[in-house]
């Protein structure tokens, strides 16, 4: 048996004799990176899509439909799976609490039995409400189990849930800002399972769940009374998750383990490479408000909360990148405000500044910016980041036909001269080095 | 006290959810009035739930006289009569709940103002002014078994065929009333369950 094996078992046993608490062993757990063992993990892992399939399963026999069976019997069949699953729920969380596996899978069983007997009752009484009030009632019965249980499937269910409700919902005239308040209901299991000392598989599912349904659930929520402020407020958003990954996922910066990190970053990238183009910026700003229709001005509330919180999220990622001296993290970091001014801007009159201009140039600089700096601190990594970046608005300029041929020949022919210019001051140093 | 602790009456609330549900359906069902609204069924699926035909209803429209405007989606409560062949007509209808009479909450679906109607002569559509109020009812989904729902669609658009050698039948919708909720018991196939008609 392997030590860490050995030392996994252990911790096990002291927290049932409770000899140690939950969070003790979380930070032994850390000090020796036992939490994820591997065979401990697979093992979770089997049992939670056992759980799944199995719940899925039962939600697809009842979908058949066994007319044959009556009303009376298809009732009583609809509570089994809420009386096996409760009855299943209350054991682990009278004697195994503390497994991983048990409470993961017995929760995610759990769920999706809510699921299977909503449907089986809507189905014999031939409920006509659309997915709309059937996820929504779903999810708010599902919402107890992320506190009962010690365990992330519950919450990533509910997250995506909730997602979907929202899809839904706007599909239908409906408001889906109201995914907020809902998402708030779930933010302290989100906070305590993000808290934890080890970058447990739980935490990190969380925390691919969040970046997920959350890039996703903000652009459908958003009320967009003042058009454009949208690229304002995903610029804090991505800021905001990129400062959330480095507090809750200090000790990594992979992609697969700390996906808030990376996804904040790649999406300002992203979102910066978006506004090189002249469609988001057609026809937005102040100027433009609009309070009728669809749009609702009191709903917009949410639009300018959202802007304020993750906007001083991306603030203090933005400055805790720049006391460490991150220098690209730094510049990338000033994107954010750098898109709230040219917005800012652009909104006294339409093309007062050209701000798809301005971010084909922005994101120029920090391509070179990252090649330089790659070149200086020896790190190919960056220095392929920064090309990539460069390549990417050359390719898309070269063949954008919005833009002049005459125009941009002549924008390549100086941003040509302007490399080479940059290659000849690269060699000079380097020879004097 | 411990989170764990609440967690039967969490379990007890979770069955006391449906157990209402159940309980409010069964007191339609066995208290309500019947109706038959005549329909055409279509056939779709739900993830969760199965196959489904959906109903859409001849009498789902009021020819209205006033100038009121009902957006959609307004909430009307319809007053229920029966014509001479006994099925369902809406009488009249209104935001205020009635005060006598069987009643049915619905929604507006669509105020139509203006219909186009194609003309042959002309070969376009031209613009009539019109003012019908068409309603969402709250039971439109009739689930059925997997083999049977696409065989129900099937019987409808063979039966009602343009052949007028082939014959005609009537389907309709046993609905059950009650305090302006209506809840769908069956549906009918020239007086005959259509699961039975389906077999």
């Amino acid at each position: 048996m392997k030590k860490t094996d050995w030392l996994n078992q252990e911790i096990g046993k002291w927290v049932e004799g409770r000899i140690i608490s939950t969070e003790q062993a979380e930070k032994i757990s850390a000090l020796y990176s036992v939490s994820g063992s591997s065979k401990n993990t697979a093992a979770t892992l089997f049992s939670i899509l056992g759980a799944i399939c199995l719940g899925l399963g039962v939600i697809l026999l009842f979908a058949y439909n066994w007319d044959q069976l009556g009303r009376s019997i298809r009732t009583i069949l609809a509570f089994l799976p809420l009386l096996a699953s409760g009855a299943l729920g209350y054991w682990v969380l009278s004697k195994h609490a503390n497994s991983a596996a048990k409470c993961e899978s017995i929760a995610a069983l759990f769920f999706l039995s809510i699921g299977a007997t909503m449907a089986l009752i809507s189905q014999t009484y031939h409920v006509s409400d659309d997915y709309n009030t059937f996820f929504l009632t779903w999810m708010l019965a599902g919402l107890p189990l992320v506190y009962f249980f010690n365990a992330g499937v519950p919450l990533i269910f509910y997250l995506a849930g909730i997602t979907f409700w929202i899809g839904d919902c706007q599909n239908r005239g409906g408001h889906a800002l109201f995914y907020w308040p809902l998402f708030l209901l779930a933010l302290p299991k989100v906070v305590e399972v993000f808290k934890a000392q080890s970058e447990s598989i739980r935490k990190i599912w969380v925390a691919w769940a969040i970046v997920m349904t959350q890039t996703i659930a903000l652009g459908v929520s958003l009320e967009k009374s003042i058009p454009g402020l949208w690229m304002v407020i995903y610029a804090f958003y991505f800021g905001a998750i990129e400062w959330a990954g480095r507090r809750f996922f200090p000790h990594t910066e992979s992609f697969w383990r700390n996906p808030l990190n990376r996804f904040g970053r790649f999406g300002i990238l992203v979102l910066a490479y978006l506004l090189t183009f002249d469609w988001p910026w057609r026809e937005t700003g102040f100027l433009y408000y609009r309070d009728e229709g669809r749009y609702h001005g009191w709903a917009s509330a949410a639009d300018y909360v959202l802007f304020a919180c993750f906007g001083f999220l991306a603030l203090r990622s933005w400055a805790e990148n720049l006391k460490d001296k991150q220098e690209e993290l730094s510049l990338l970091g000033f994107f954010p405000f750098l898109t709230a001014l040219i917005f800012a801007l652009n909104s006294i009159r339409s093309g007062f500044v050209m701000p798809e201009l301005l971010f084909n140039l922005l994101l120029l600089a920090y391509g070179i910016f990252c090649v330089t700096g790659g070149w200086r601190k020896d790190s190919l990594k960056l220095v392929n980041g920064g090309l990539a970046v460069i390549a990417l608005i050359l390719v898309t300029r070269f063949g954008d036909s919005s833009w002049g041929i005459l125009t941009r020949a002549f924008i390549f022919i100086a941003l040509g001269a302007g490399f080479l210019v940059l290659n000849r001051a690269f060699s000079r140093k380097g020879k004097k080095v | 006290m411990k989170l764990k602790s609440f967690f039967p009456v969490y379990l007890a609330i979770l069955l006391a959810i449906p157990g209402a549900m159940i309980y409010s359906h069964e007191k339609i069902l066995k208290q309500g009035e019947v109706f038959m609204f005549k329909t055409r069924p279509v056939d779709p699926y739900d993830l969760f739930r199965g196959r489904y035909v959906v109903l859409a209803f001849e009498q789902d429209s009021f020819e209205y006289n006033g100038p009121e405007h009902y957006p959609n989606n307004t909430v009307v409560y319809l007053t229920l009569g029966r014509d001479k062949k006994g099925f369902t007509k809406i009488e009249s209808f209104s935001t205020e709940k009635p005060k006598s009479g069987t009643y049915l909450r619905a929604h507006v679906s669509w105020h139509e103002k203006t219909r186009w109607i194609y003309s042959e002569k002309t070969k376009t559509s031209e613009a009539v002014s019109a003012n019908t109020v068409r309603f969402h009812f709250p039971f439109s989904r009739f689930y059925m078994n997997e083999r049977k729902a696409p065989k129900a669609e099937a019987l409808y658009r063979d039966v009602n065929s343009p052949d007028p050698k082939k014959p005609q039948i009537v389907m309709a919708a046993q609905v059950r009333v009650l305090n302006g909720s209506g809840i769908l018991e069956n549906v009918l196939v020239d007086g005959q369950p259509l699961a039975e008609k389906t077999k």
